[in-house]
């Protein structure tokens, strides 16, 4: 089955592909993977205390075309985006941005959860939720 | 629900002597066996076979096992430790770079590590099944990492 021109352009200058200092309290880790496929997609946000927004994410995955556009894809996104503008981001939106097949929509899932676990990991790291 | 153990006559458990589970399995075949036993243990030889091949793999074999104790299935529990994903993205990136011996040896002895942690998992008399499901996760990324190992 052939990529869709998003899926390999993402593949083909991947964005924002890295890591951010995991000790840095304003940095949140999001790591999940597929045990079915092998896929594992670990993103990073770092969030500007002043602004409560993203300023810069991250992601290093390991999978296949389809797994990273979307990985590619979210940490384009995130950019700007305040926490709960992020936490609404969802999966139907990448599959529709990336024309992403029925067999590879568990990528754009993988994304979703990596963001949310991201977050998670910010939040839980913030004083004020401790 | 399907007993794979009882079919064989075993008490389940994770560990499991696989010559044992071998003599086990070519002696209840001979009863079922179509030429032997008549065409209407077919379905029971089918159903052997299937217990067989559950308990001989670890990663089924412990699947069964975490079901038949009532513990969340893998759709309940996705990921595996959150440490052990770590490892997982770092391997997988050291082998797109170059599969070696090394590494291959490193993939097989964490294999036999987590098999074995599943082991004294599941001995507990009182087992931690989420936490099973999760290093049962863990068996399918080596397993398939193993898989892509000596397909690539």
């Amino acid at each position: 089955m052939a990529y869709s021109d998003k899926v390999l352009e993402h593949y083909d200058n991947p964005r924002n592909v890295g890591s951010l200092d995991q000790a840095d309290a304003n940095v949140g880790t999001g790591l999940v993977g597929a045990p079915e496929c092998g896929d594992v997609l670990k993103l990073q946000i770092r969030v500007d205390p002043k602004s409560g927004k993203i300023e810069d994410a991250r992601f290093k995955t390991f999978g296949c075309g389809s797994a990273i556009a979307s990985s590619s894809l979210a940490t384009e996104w995130l950019k700007g985006k305040s926490i709960d503008e992020a936490l609404a981001i969802k999966n139907t939106a990448i599959v529709e941005e990336l024309a992403l097949p029925p067999v590879k929509v568990h990528c754009s899932v993988l994304a979703e959860d990596a963001i949310k676990a991201a977050i998670k990991n910010y939040q839980e790291k913030q004083p004020s939720n401790a | 629900m399907t007993d794979h153990f009882a079919r064989l006559g075993l008490t389940p458990g994770f560990a499991l002597d696989p010559a044992e589970l071998q003599r086990r399995y070519l002696v209840a075949s001979r009863s079922v066996h179509p030429d032997l036993a008549g065409e209407a243990a077919g379905a029971d030889a089918a159903r052997l076979n299937e217990a067989f091949a559950v308990l001989r793999d670890p990663f089924r074999r412990g699947d069964h096992l975490v079901t038949l104790l009532g513990g969340p299935g893998p759709n309940e529990v996705r990921q595996p430790p959150a440490e052990f994903l770590e490892e997982m993205l770092e391997l997988r990136m050291a082998i797109a770079g170059g599969a070696t011996p090394e590494l291959a040896a490193t993939v097989d002895a964490r294999r036999a590590a987590v098999i074995a942690d599943l082991a004294a998992g599941f001995a507990s008399d009182t087992p931690d099944l989420t936490r099973l499901r999760q290093q049962l996760n863990a068996l399918k990324f080596l397993d398939g990492l193993l898989r892509d190992l000596h397909e690539g």
